[in-house]
């Protein structure tokens, strides 16, 4: 194949054979190619095996793929009256990759940013040093939807709070990795990028062997060891995990990780609360619960303490918890700290805790509650993304350069009356990477999601995580409840 | 194994059974009458079949008379009758759906086709040939039963299946005997219905050629009554239930447990006890007794593994256990 430099409007140079033909980069960060068009070299394997490949090639793999995730039963069960159809998750099929030295430095940042947030979720409830020091506004907090004030002074086990945390990371135009939010509640998604592996090692055996791809699959053995290690008792601690149920939209990921684990999968029926200990209801009698890795929301875990309604729960759990008779996992209390509006001061916060420069910086964002940030908001609107602090998924949500007059004014009207509601960033370019997408490869806006696990002792990460991919050219919105679908994220060795 | 998983199979098993079981019912009662002289007789039948299930106020406050067209409709479709057909298999299906991760795929198919069968049935058009309907349900049941024992792992969720089922089936053999003897008692041994009666009992708990092998065509109630109860070869046989229901309690918690002496008490009954007074009045109440002692069962196995006042008092126990040590 000959190489030559390009001039016309950015299709990549040396894409000219098999399926990557006439692959357009226009001005965005693609991963796969530098801004000459020439592919990077750690994806020149991947992209000279997509030049070898014809299109009848690649669905005969996605074919494989599905009937795979089929026979597997791995999709979203969707459970309804009227059809009990499973339908295959939104999956594609060109691995992402990531080498050695870039992924060293994302770890380095993950852990030092989830050390420092626990940190803070401990500081917040207890000395509340943050406040005093002035780093953090503390109406910001206290007028937080999700700060709990039954945590105060409560030592949780361990010291963890955030055990399971989901950092969203994005590339700029400059390919620079950037954090776009922290989710510290219940972050899920960690089943796709499972499956993704197990998908790819069939399709892609040779691939791998090329590359040298670090493994995942050790993933619920690290969980497992991460929830024992903040055990309330000293012997052999029984674990449970805790789902609304089956018409949760997770619930596949709840009973997968379970079974991994080789943990029971309870509702909250299925547990008691007796004299501050948690037991689990079982033919041979009552068993006493240590941990539970808990995949409902604080306001639904216990009626007594919370939303009164709430039957997803279990009555005097909270008791058992501040008696220090069981672990919860995630804490309560953690969505304080992967608010939108406490997501600004994240850097000043590592800064604070750990006497150190953040590894990975934030998207830059406009405070509503700042008056100088909140005229420029108001003024620029059309340019930014405005954010609701407690909503996501998508949701709650105007990009500007795609609104209409009358969004913007309605916006507009909501930041003047509740700014404390409201953060704005400029629109990020994200990065791009090559999808297939209605019969060809076409470049698409992804994201990454590793997940962090806290322990008592020790920060883990599986190298890489789940890269979400918008499945149409041009959309920005890669989740999943919003038609995005997954790739298999590869970490080289 | 958590109680409520425990729970939702044993009621999938259960209400599986039941569906079958009413529509065999149904089955028989529907041929039978096709001989049947008058018109009062028929409607005498059907009565019968529909008081087996111990629902007839509901039935007289839904229908005016008894006629195969209301029969059959009450006993497969009908809303106000919680044994009917397609109730059965609604909540069959809702029991494995809460447990879809716990049983295998065929057999969550299994009931899941059967639950689409049914609902798909033209409801109108049984009263003029039900023998399709009656046949898919029979098959659904056989194919969810074949595919347990096919595809579950021998454990305790394999074990609160066969208890719901075996406890189910037993209960609908007492139940016919109840409902069939007593009638053949009264006719006089000429009467060619009084062997329409007991073949007829025969065929309600597929018995049939297995007692024609053995005894012949010379149809007497009382053997027939006693083939029923307790022979060991017969697999509705009141007594194979009962004994493959101890086999699974064992299995779940020891040979030593109330609920197995229970169950052993009730076996040695049926096995060496016999029926000192073959009349019809008579027979009758002991079947009722026996309904009771089944009941019973129901009852010890819901308060031993299903039940949390149960779980509490043993909770009672585990602690005082822990004071004493301590």
């Amino acid at each position: 194949v000959a190489t030559h430099q390009t001039t016309s409007a950015g299709v990549a140079a040396e894409a000219d054979a098999g399926l990557i033909a006439g692959y357009a980069l226009d001005d965005f960060f693609d991963e796969m190619f530098d801004a000459a068009g020439k592919p990077r070299d750690h994806y020149r394997a991947l992209f000279q095996n997509l030049s070898a490949m014809t299109r009848a090639n690649l669905e005969e793999r996605i074919r494989t793929a599905n009937a795979f995730f089929q026979t597997q039963g791995i999709g979203f069960t969707v459970y309804g009256d009227d059809a009990d159809a499973e339908r295959i998750f939104p999956f594609d099929l060109i691995p992402r990759i990531v080498p050695a030295d870039e992924w060293s430095r994302i770890e380095r940042g993950l852990t030092q940013r989830m050390r420092a947030l626990n940190l803070f979720l401990e500081d917040v409830y207890h000395r509340q040093r943050v406040f005093s020091e002035g780093i953090v506004p503390p109406e910001l907090v206290f007028g937080s939807l999700n700060f709990r004030r039954e945590m105060i002074g409560f030592d949780v086990p361990g010291g963890v709070y955030a055990h399971v945390g989901g950092v969203d990371l994005v590339r700029d135009g400059d390919g620079r990795y950037l954090v776009l939010e922290d989710n510290l509640r219940t972050p899920s998604g960690v089943s796709y990028m499972l499956d993704s592996r197990l998908a790819l090692k069939r399709l892609f055996s040779t691939l791998f062997d090329q590359y040298g791809v670090r493994p995942i699959d050790h993933y619920p053995r690290l969980l497992s060891d991460t929830l024992g290690s903040v055990a309330p008792r000293g012997r052999d601690p029984l674990v449970v995990l805790l789902t609304p149920g089956p018409h949760n939209s997770a619930y596949y990921e709840h009973s997968y990780l379970a079974r991994q684990m080789g943990v029971e999968i309870v509702e909250g029926r299925d547990l008691l609360v007796r004299r501050n200990r948690v037991y689990t209801r079982t033919t041979k009698g009552l068993e006493q619960v240590d941990v539970i890795y808990r995949r409902v929301d604080d306001d639904y875990l216990d009626p007594l303490a919370f939303r009164q309604e709430s039957i997803l729960g279990v009555p005097g759990l909270m008791n058992a918890y501040r008696a220090g008779n069981v672990t919860l996992a995630n804490a309560v209390g953690t969505g304080v700290a992967d608010d939108k509006a406490i997501y600004p001061y994240v850097p000043q916060m590592i800064r604070f805790y750990l006497d150190e420069e953040p590894v990975l910086d934030n998207v830059a964002t406009y405070r509503c509650t700042d008056p100088d940030d909140r005229a420029y908001v108001l003024e620029h609107i059309q340019e930014l993304v405005v954010k609701a602090v407690d909503q996501s998924g998508g949701y709650g949500m105007l990009i500007g350069s795609a609104s209409t007059a009358k969004q913007r004014a309605a916006f507009r009207r909501l930041i003047v009356a509740t700014p404390r509601n409201y953060v704005a960033q400029p629109e990020v370019a994200l990065s791009r990477h090559p999808t297939w997408v209605d019969g060809q490869l076409r470049g698409c806006h992804i994201d990454l999601r590793p997940f962090v696990l806290t322990g008592a002792e020790a920060v883990a990460i599986v190298p890489g995580g789940l890269t979400r991919t918008a499945l149409r050219p041009g959309s920005l919105v890669v989740n999943s409840s919003q038609g995005g679908g997954s790739k298999d994220t590869w970490v080289l060795t | 194994m958590l109680s409520r998983v425990a729970e939702s199979l044993h009621w999938t098993a259960r209400y599986v059974e039941r569906a079958e079981n009413v529509t065999r019912l149904l089955d028989v009662t529907f041929h039978a009458l096709l001989d049947a002289q008058s018109a009062d007789d028929r409607a005498m039948a059907w009565q019968r079949l529909v008081a087996m299930f111990g629902v007839d106020g509901a039935y007289q406050k839904a229908y005016r008379r008894y006629d195969a067209t209301s029969v059959t409709e009450w006993l497969l479709w009908h809303e106000g009758n919680p044994n009917a057909v397609a109730t059965c298999v609604t909540l069959a299906r809702e029991n494995a759906r809460a447990v879809r991760e716990q049983i295998s795929n065929e057999m969550w198919e299994a009931v899941n086709n059967l639950y689409l069968v049914v609902r798909s049935a033209n409801r109108s058009a049984p009263a003029r040939g039900p023998h399709a309907i009656f046949e898919q349900v029979r098959n659904g049941s056989h194919l969810f039963q074949g595919t347990a024992a096919a595809t579950m792992v021998r454990g305790e969720p394999y074990e609160f299946v066969q208890l719901g089922l075996q406890l189910e089936r037993a209960n609908t053999t007492v139940r016919a005997i109840a409902a069939r003897y007593a009638v053949a008692w009264s006719l006089h041994p000429d009467d060619p219905v009084r062997a329409a009666q007991l073949v007829s009992l025969l065929r309600s708990c597929s018995a049939f050629e297995p007692y024609v092998k053995q005894h012949g065509l010379a149809f007497e109630p009382l053997p027939v009554a006693e083939e029923l109860l307790r022979s060991p070869e017969q697999p509705r046989s009141v007594l194979s239930c009962l004994r493959a229901c101890v086999d699974s309690v064992a299995r779940i918690s020891g040979s030593d447990g109330p609920q197995v002496r229970m169950l052993g008490r009730l076996c040695s009954q049926l096995e060496y006890g016999e029926l000192a007074d073959p009349s019809g009045p008579a027979v009758t109440g002991e079947m009722h007794v026996l309904l009771a002692g089944i009941y019973e069962i129901g009852e010890a196995i819901r308060r031993a593994y299903f039940s949390s006042q149960a779980l509490i008092a043993t909770l009672g126990e585990q602690e005082g256990q822990q004071q004493q040590c301590g």
